[in-house]
């Protein structure tokens, strides 16, 4: 009898304790009709090295192409013709007055036209004009208080802002900075705000925030960027442990999601304790190890989808060599206009970056630029432009 | 529990002791302790066959390597008199330039990401203290580390 008692209520103290979550992963749709593609090689020479993690590009109805980027090494922005393969202009971070003390350091840049940019900084969004500041707007005003504010209008992961012409605001990420990262209350804080350029009234956060799959009492320590790609009013999420692809339709605040597994998902997502919650080490080294579902962009020219998927791996290989972040295959996932599966494409390891990747109209200019990548040219701005062709 | 009946209060007493005292040692062994005898020997040449002081700054990564700790090294090694060998993750100028004045430091510079292939890229920078190829005394180099570190560095000086 005693036995029993004891039995039903560690039963009783487990079922208490289980996750309780609402998540379902998605089945994948697959496409039925398949795409070819072609890969064609392309570079800009340049002058001096490149260090940025922030960029963003730009196409007339000619379909010239042009990229914007803030180059940390010579401090100065960069305005570069994809169509004809050179720099056009540049003005360096101290001519345009960013005052960093003040402001912060750039978080974000939106390329709105050939002589019209969007810079953000942490308290402040600027509009220029042939590098001239015309328009300016203090933001994040919380910032000077003691308290960390719940919502912070932020770039995390140095990610694309976008300019919404429908109600004149930039669209940035948002995150609760009072919120602990391994608290249940970060991930239901919104992750989508719109900053006004005019009113600061007019500024909104989204409705939109993580998946359940991070709302349980599990927790997946740096295994929580958010990537986002763009069309028109609605904006596109993935999340790294989430095979899941969510389409927030920001006009009429409704979520859609669908299934997106990708075939070289093997190896399947494990917790991390979280009495780690306070060690980056064994953070960065669960998040080396698993599979991660990594930036997702829109291909209006072709109404494609691209995602990346970098494959799980083993922290230490059986030679005794470790590998990190940097040692991750990628594989390229297609997806069409209502998210089927069209193809996904091995790109193998230490030749492809995220950082500086984009769509133009020839197709996805994939940066080669990998820091592993042995023939990497320091002075050129190179990437394989994969087009795909129905 | 049964186990306080047999003992005596004074033992209790010493127990604690032993066991602050173990604490007190800060260091459990570095579990890539090969690993890093490996690499400064064979990807830089390094005789360990005497004590040393292995210090590697992760140049590069976000939180590492920050003006606090280059003070703090600045600050710390000046009167040490054994050999201190100073890693550097990637070729920073500016942190090359800041460390010139230390002549009896040797500077190395990791080569093809070796750091990373030895499992030693960490998150925070590393101290090491080396005695005849085994690791001594090990701490990452952060603030709360600091009067650890220097209490170590202060029993080498002449």
């Amino acid at each position: 009898m005693k036995y029993w008692f004891w039995l039903l209520l560690f039963t009783f103290i487990s079922l208490k304790c289980s996750t309780t979550t609402d998540y379902i992963e998605l089945p994948t749709e697959i496409a039925n009709k398949n795409i070819d593609y072609s890969i064609e090689r392309f570079s800009i020479d340049i002058s001096d090295t490149l260090a940025y993690k922030y960029y963003d590009f730009f196409y007339d109805s000619d379909s010239t192409t042009s990229l914007a980027i803030c180059n940390d090494h010579t401090k100065r922005i960069e305005l570069y013709s994809i169509s004809n393969k050179r720099l056009i202009r540049s003005a360096s971070y101290d001519s345009i007055s960013l005052e960093t003390e003040k402001y912060g350091k750039i978080n974000g840049i939106y390329m709105h036209s050939i002589d019209s940019l969007i810079l953000m900084q942490k308290q402040r969004i600027s509009v220029l004009v042939d590098f001239k500041v015309v328009h300016s707007r203090e933001i994040n005003p919380e910032l000077t208080s003691d308290k960390l504010p719940d919502n912070l209008f932020y770039n995390l992961w140095e990610s694309n802002i976008y300019y919404d012409p429908a109600d004149k605001s930039l669209l940035t990420m948002t995150y609760c900075a009072n919120c602990k990262i391994h608290k249940e209350t970060y991930y239901t804080a919104p992750i989508e705000g719109s900053i006004s350029l005019e009113n600061k009234n007019m500024d909104k956060l989204s409705s939109v925030h993580y998946p359940s799959i991070y709302l349980g009492k599990e927790y997946y320590g740096f295994c929580n960027q958010i990537y986002k790609a763009i069309n028109q009013n609605k904006s596109i999420h993935s999340f790294p442990i989430d095979p899941n692809i969510y389409v927030f339709d920001r006009k009429n605040n409704i979520t859609t999601s669908f299934g997106g597994r990708s075939k070289f998902h093997k190896m399947e997502v494990a917790p991390l304790s979280k009495k780690f919650k306070y060690n980056s080490e064994e953070k960065l080294n669960h998040m080396y190890e698993m599979p991660h579902y990594g930036s997702i962009y829109y291909d209006p020219f072709r109404e494609l989808y691209y995602r990346f998927f970098l494959k799980g791996m083993p922290i230490k290989n059986k030679d005794g060599t470790y590998n990190t972040w940097g040692d991750k295959e990628k594989v390229l996932m297609v997806f069409n206009s209502t998210f089927e599966l069209v193809k996904e494409i091995d790109l193998g390891r230490h030749t492809y970056t995220n950082t500086g990747t984009f769509v133009g109209p020839k197709g996805l200019y994939l940066s080669t630029g990998h820091y592993k990548n042995k023939e990497k040219k320091e002075m050129a701005l190179e990437y394989d432009i994969i087009s795909f062709n129905f | 529990m049964q186990i306080y009946l047999y003992l005596k209060s004074s033992h209790i007493f010493l127990l604690f002791f032993i066991l602050n005292l173990l604490g007190c040692k800060n260091n459990a062994s570095f579990e890539r302790e090969q690993e890093v005898i490996n690499y400064l020997q064979k990807i830089h040449s390094v005789e360990l066959s005497d004590q040393a002081i292995v210090i590697m700054l992760q140049t590069n990564f976000c939180g590492a390597c920050t003006e606090d700790v280059l003070s703090f090294i600045g600050k710390s090694i000046s009167n040490v008199r054994i050999p201190i060998h100073l890693v550097l993750a990637d070729d920073s100028m500016k942190i090359v330039g800041q460390l010139k004045d230390f002549e009896h430091v040797n500077v190395l510079i990791d080569k093809d990401f070796s750091l990373e292939r030895y499992g030693l890229r960490y998150p925070t920078d590393l101290f090491f203290l080396i005695d005849h190829q085994s690791i001594r005394y090990w701490s990452f180099i952060e603030e709360s580390h600091f009067k650890s570190i220097r209490r170590q560095l202060e029993k080498l000086e002449p």
